[in-house]
């Protein structure tokens, strides 16, 4: 039995009726032969290209999860060191308030000038100032109750912000997807959040339109999301212009397809590079590793989705737009 | 004698450590400790009084530029700071060794406390990049507010130590321009108190640097 591409070739030099003489017989065996191989390289071919394009999918995407993870660590950390100096106040306000000796003082006292007390407290000096002592005493308590509750309190938020943090960030173990109910405009939200973006002084505009909940991976889209938000912030503040801006916009051009605008009017992006940018390993950033917009457009792409960059070139800023279908790929909702 | 200074600048990208320099240095005193402190003489008798920490004057900056521009506009208004604390990593702004080196251009006498919560660079990229200097030390993050009260003191009164002995210097200088020996004479033993001075807070510092590396 000939391969598909002999018999075609067959079919298409010879007559249906040609007789094959044994001795080209030997001729055609060796020809379909090569062809056989030719057929098998190319599958083999064609595989192992499949495996690493799955494979670079996955790399990048640990790339982005560790952009991710350093700039959680920063924030972590900080944290962590707020939450030891507030129980190193408390521990020391706690050591310094001494105020039960006083106490003990006070009735050591009272003890001293008993069957007499009320000479005591009409000529002693410490007696006349005594109504008066317990009633600071009762105002040092609360002010301290008051200071010590409110750095429970400081405590309390910042623990609480470490597990929102981290619970944000739960990438469950090396599952390459998890399909989630996704809000958009909070999604955008939390990537600003995530990048703290509010301190910077950029003027963050949002023009959100009333998206529907729909499916898809939550965790790479907030990735793509805190990704290219955190473009935007290092090219505004690089940029040193006067008003920074951010312009945050949703829109559904159809019932199919929604559209995210993330624009900046930082140092935008040279008509040249603008294809470049998305490209592994290409960063314009001294610190950089070229890993983020890269890893970003292929997500987007895994997810059915399309991400472009527009920009009127250097100092103009740069508009970032993904393109998210309501139905990721061929998955099923949910 | 001028005024002892106890301007600090602390810059670092988190709010929240803005607030933890903001409890350490400047805590919020119970209102009525003192009237209470006051009586306890009339009551008690002879009482130890408490320790109060020096008048410190805290700035704050979020960037590394931020930081740089303080520094700027504080020698220009003649005021400088004594000490800055510098964190290492702020994004999406320069880092702190870069604050740093910028710092120091514009003021040579401001004393600087690295924060750095990992050690990304090592004491060969430190003294490359910031030069063989004695006013610069380390401090790992996450810190103790002990190390911050210690340090904020320490060298706050490093500066004035040795502002007031350039001071001298140049008192010095100026009256052996007109030889008069009297003059050369104390400020001589001035000279001499604050070397000692000197020297009894660099074996302080030396000891501390020493604790915060072996620790």
């Amino acid at each position: 039995m000939y391969t598909n591409l002999m018999q075609r070739q067959l079919k298409r030099y010879l007559k249906e009726d040609t007789v094959i003489s044994p001795d080209w017989q030997a001729l055609l065996d060796a020809v379909n032969r090569s062809y056989e191989h030719y057929e098998r390289d190319h599958s083999l071919a064609e595989h192992s290209l499949k495996i690493s394009s799955q494979e670079l999918v996955i790399a990048s995407r640990y790339a982005g999860m560790v952009e991710v993870a350093a700039s959680i660590l920063h924030n972590v950390g900080n944290i962590l060191n707020s939450i030891s100096v507030s129980t190193q106040i408390l521990t020391m306000r706690n050591e310094q308030n001494n105020k039960a000796e006083d106490l003990i003082k006070l009735v050591d006292l009272l003890e001293s000038h008993r069957g007499h007390l009320e000479v005591f407290f009409q000529t002693n000096p410490a007696g006349i100032i005594l109504p008066e002592f317990l009633k600071q005493f009762a105002n040092y308590l609360d002010n301290e109750k008051k200071f010590i509750q409110e750095e429970l309190k400081s405590l309390c938020t910042n623990i609480q912000h470490v597990k929102n943090i981290i619970m944000t960030q739960q990438v469950p173990g090396k599952s390459t997807e998890i399909i989630e109910e996704i809000q958009i405009n909070n999604l955008i939200d939390d990537a600003i959040t995530i990048n703290s973006m509010e301190k910077y002084g950029i003027h963050i505009e949002r023009i959100y339109q009333k998206i529907p909940n729909f499916f898809g991976d939550k965790v790479k889209l907030l990735q793509i999301l805190v990704n290219i938000t955190k473009n935007a912030l290092e090219s505004l503040v690089e940029s040193k212009k006067k008003e920074k801006k951010i312009t945050l916009k949703t829109t559904m051009p159809d019932p199919a397809h929604i559209h995210v605008e993330i624009s900046d009017n930082g140092l935008g992006i040279q008509k040249e590079m603008l294809m470049k940018i998305f490209t592994y390993g290409f960063t314009t950033k001294t610190a950089g590793h070229g890993f983020g917009l890269h890893s970003s457009v292929r997500s987007m792409q895994e997810m059915g989705g399309e991400l472009k960059v527009y920009s009127e070139g250097l100092g103009q800023g740069a508009t970032f737009i993904l393109i998210l279908p309501r139905t990721i790929s061929s998955r099923s909702e949910g | 004698m001028t005024e002892n200074n106890y301007k600090i600048l602390v810059i670092d990208d988190m709010s929240i450590i803005h607030d933890d320099f903001r409890k350490i240095l400047l805590p919020t005193e119970n209102q009525s400790a003192e009237k209470l402190e006051e009586m306890k003489a009339t009551l008690f008798g002879k009482t130890a009084a408490a320790t109060a920490l020096p008048p410190f004057q805290i700035d704050f900056a979020y960037q590394g530029e931020e930081g740089v521009r303080y520094v700027q506009n504080a020698i220009i208004e003649k005021k400088p700071y004594a000490v800055a604390f510098v964190d290492v990593q702020m994004p999406p702004g320069m880092d702190g060794v870069e604050a740093i080196e910028r710092i120091w251009r514009i003021d040579q006498e401001i004393q600087i406390v690295i924060c750095t919560a990992y050690t990304k660079y090592s004491w060969e990229d430190l003294q490359k990049r910031l030069g063989d200097t004695d006013r610069l030390y380390i401090l790992k993050k996450p810190f103790d507010s002990i190390e911050i009260l210690n340090l904020a003191s320490t060298l706050t009164k490093k500066w004035n130590i040795n502002k007031s002995l350039y001071d001298e210097l140049l008192a010095l200088k100026k009256s052996s321009e007109v030889p008069q020996s009297e003059g050369i004479e104390t400020a001589l033993k001035k000279m001499n108190e604050n070397v000692a001075k000197l020297k009894n807070l660099n074996t302080k510092l030396n000891e501390q640097q020493r604790k915060n590396i072996t620790s």
